[in-house]
């Protein structure tokens, strides 16, 4: 604070010192010896010194020699001097002025400098842990400019990407700035990008000083002019990756030659950030391929097993029946046929899956919802399974209270049907199967729950997974699609599905569904459709 | 008596269409859903030959074609529903004599049946002479003779021969012949292998091109076409 009024206005430091110093003694001066005076004006000279600069010491010694001069040496009121005693001081005083200014003012930019670069060090310092916690590219950059403009007191930091032929901000200290605007600036900064082949680059002044005695083409109009701005390359082990941006305004130092190396360590700093930001983001870009790819032996593998099972059970019962010469008996001949009717809905069950699957993947499923009560959907999952549930109980039990829901009936009765299925095919023949709704707040749970093996602790959650199977026990025909298109679905309505073990035996698979709102509607707010038209 | 076939496969379906199918074709088929069933079928009622699936949970193909091979050389036919050659080959070194890609006509089953059982006989039988028709191989006396005339080999292409010849029918792996007959320190490619085969056609085949004797498996080896087999194959 002291500082930075004294910054704005030196002269009027020397000003006040020199104006206190001859007010108070002025009334003193028959007590006085010239000298004692002198001595006052010394340690003022030396206080604003202290506080101003050079330029600020030397004004106000020489006011202070005006003020002795006129005050103090006889005749009083004027600059002529009479003593010879007095000249001799005042010679005396001025060079002792000049020479204790110098040296305080040196002595204290030494320790500005000193503290300075300190603070620049211990940036330096935290910035290399900063860097070391984060792989993000952007929050290393954003921690660099920020710590640079901390460190050399910047007006603005940013780091230019070269972007393709482009020129980008990386990170900057003033989002409200865009530098990129400035064409001067992204030519200057194209130069450097552009120049490879220079191994070691430094620090380069912007806008780049004309020659001497040239004028500039045109004077530089950016928003960086009134600036001591410095573009410092970035480059890594390979290549020149940026620029680092560093400004600071027309009124302090200029930045010399510690800032620049010290800049240029900052730099590096932020070349090694980039170099590893960059494998970082091509560590993952792989890591998704590999999902991507492991995804598509998955899909691979379950349809070449999956489709190829059916497809061997119809071959070899037609080819049988194709046999001549055999005398089918009844029995037989109407078991193989069962066997080719059963095995090609089996086929048209897994492509509708697929095709069901690559909507979800692809995100394209669009529920065309209604209002539908849960036991129409019930009756129609259970319908298309009578087949696989039969001599089976199966117990339905809804809430008391009548509801709908708010659901697309074909992809809900889809979902059931594979709990059902699943129930049916891991839980032993003739156990019976429940089907459980219960009202849970705005939504309506229902609990598909089995007497089976249960599922493997620990992958509750996975086997909704595309294409997994469950690893231990058990048959595992279906190609791992079932569940993950429940999910799908389910998911697609805003609802939940999760699986539990129960503590007695068997498997719980739970999923959530949007209840109708009926309130709203016969109010006449959200939707203008009459309740009736629900089914 | 019917022979007996072990049909093992964790697909309900596949045990029914192939249980009918046998039948018909009066075979008699003993099923089992899993490995653990498998052997203990086949050691209750020892089939004549078993029709085996690679892919199952617990234990699995190669597992019982392992278990098995300890007590018995009945005839192994692996079903294998994937394409892929590692599979077919590791069944195939481990003891299998015979593989099928699913899906497979019913024709071509009952074909492979039909040679695994011929040679399960003959190799009880002990005859030292194999004869192929035109091709007749004196396996005490090592002397070949197509057409009657008797037929020059080298002694590696003769222990080649031997080799495909008494386990006609049979699928050869690359890696069974290499073993066999260059000694199981040999680090021969399928490239020698290959060259030796070629030889043996020139001499034996009436078209080196189409052969009919010697037969190529892609990627998995060589079998010897048996005296009668009609070589049914898709």
């Amino acid at each position: 604070m002291r500082d930075r009024i004294l910054a704005m206005n030196p002269y009027l430091a020397a000003l006040v010192a020199v104006g206190c110093v001859t007010g108070l003694c002025l009334p003193l001066r028959a007590y006085l010896d010239a000298v004692d005076v002198l001595v006052f004006y010394l340690i003022a000279v030396t206080a604003v010194s202290l506080l101003a600069d050079l330029k600020a010491s030397i004004a106000a010694a020489t006011g202070a020699f005006l003020a002795f001069n006129f005050f103090f040496t006889a005749p009083h009121y004027t600059f002529f001097v009479a003593n010879t005693h007095d000249i001799l001081a005042l010679v005396t005083f001025v060079g002792a002025s000049i020479l204790i200014s110098r040296l305080v003012v040196r002595a204290r930019s030494r320790t500005l400098e000193a503290l300075r670069h300190g603070r620049q060090m211990e940036t330096l310092y935290r910035l290399s842990f900063a860097l070391v916690q984060t792989d993000d590219l952007d929050a290393m950059l954003a921690s660099i400019v920020a710590g640079v403009r901390d460190a050399f007191d910047l007006s603005i930091c940013a780091i230019l990407l070269s972007d393709d032929e482009d020129v980008i901000i990386g990170a900057t200290t003033d989002a409200n700035l865009d530098l990129t605007a400035d064409g001067e600036l992204r030519r200057a900064v194209s130069r450097l990008l552009m120049d490879q082949q220079a191994r070691r680059a430094s620090a380069t002044p912007f806008p780049e000083p004309s020659p001497r005695n040239v004028q500039p083409a045109r004077e530089y109009a950016g928003p960086l002019r009134d600036q001591h701005a410095l573009l410092v390359p970035i480059t890594t082990a390979t290549e020149r990756r940026g620029v680092l941006l560093a400004a600071r305004s027309q009124a302090s130092e200029p930045f010399n030659d510690d800032d620049r190396r010290l800049l240029e360590t900052f730099a590096n700093q932020a070349a090694l950030a980039i170099e590893r930001g960059t494998l970082a983001a091509e560590r993952a870009r792989a890591e998704i391929l590999s999902r991507t790819d492991e995804l598509r032996r998955a899909l691979l593998s379950a349809v070449s097993h999956d489709l190829r099972t059916p497809l061997t059970s119809i071959k070899a019962s037609i080819t049988t029946l194709m046999q001549p010469d055999i005398d089918w008996d009844e029995a037989d001949r109407y078991e193989l046929m069962a066997a080719i009717d059963e095995e090609a809905d089996r086929l048209n069950r897994i492509v509708t899956n697929l095709l069901d699957l690559s909507r979800i993947e692809a995100g394209a499923l669009q529920p065309v919802r209604d209002w539908y009560s849960p036991e129409g959907i019930v009756r129609d999952a259970l319908e298309r399974l009578e087949r696989q549930l039969a001599g089976r109980e199966i117990v339905v039990e809804m809430p008391e209270r009548d509801v709908l829901v708010d659901v697309d009936a074909v992809m809900i009765a889809e979902v059931l049907a594979n709990l059902l299925e699943n129930a049916a095919k891991y839980s032993p023949p003739g156990t019976p199967i429940r089907i459980v709704g219960r009202i849970e707040g705005l939504m309506l749970a229902v609990s598909v729950i089995d007497r089976g093996i249960g599922l493997p602790a620990g992958e509750e959650e996975q086997i909704f997974d595309m294409f997994y199977r469950a690893r231990a026990g058990g048959r595992t025909s279906g190609a791992g699609m079932g569940l993950a298109i429940c999910r799908g679905f389910v998911e697609a309505h805003g609802g939940t599905i999760r699986a539990t073990s129960n503590p007695n035996g068997g498997a719980t698979f739970t999923f959530t569904l949007p209840l109708a709102d009926e309130h709203a509607a016969m109010a006449g707010q959200s939707t203008p459709e009459p309740v009736e038209r629900a089914l | 008596m019917k022979p007996r076939i072990l049909v093992v496969d964790d697909e309900p379906q596949i045990l029914r269409a192939l249980n009918a199918g046998l039948r018909a074709n009066s075979y008699e088929p003993v099923l089992a859903a899993d490995g653990e069933e498998a052997l203990t079928r086949a050691a209750t009622d020892p089939p004549n030959v078993i029709v085996l699936d690679l892919q199952m949970p617990g234990t699995d193909g190669l597992e019982v074609i392992r278990q098995i091979r300890e007590w018995s050389t009945v005839p192994i036919i692996v079903l294998s529903a994937h394409a892929e050659e590692r599979d077919k080959v590791q069944a195939l070194d481990t003891g299998a004599d015979d593989y099928l890609t699913k899906p497979f006509g019913m024709e071509e089953l009952l074909a492979r049946i039909r040679v695994a059982l011929r040679r399960a006989n003959r190799a009880a039988s002990g005859d030292p002479v194999l004869d192929f028709g035109r091709l007749r191989i004196d396996l005490a006396a090592r002397v070949v003779t197509l057409d009657g005339e008797e037929v020059h080999l080298t002694p590696t292409e003769y222990e080649l021969l031997r080799e495909l010849a008494t386990n006609a029918g049979k699928v050869m792996t690359h890696q069974m012949l290499l073993t066999r007959v260059w000694g199981p320190a040999s680090e021969g490619s399928t490239n020698y292998l290959r060259v030796y085969i070629n030889q043996l056609r020139h001499k034996l085949e009436p078209d080196a091109a189409r052969p009919r004797y010697i037969l190529t498996d892609p990627g998995v080896g060589y079998r010897f076409r048996p005296a009668g087999d009609d070589g049914a194959r898709s």
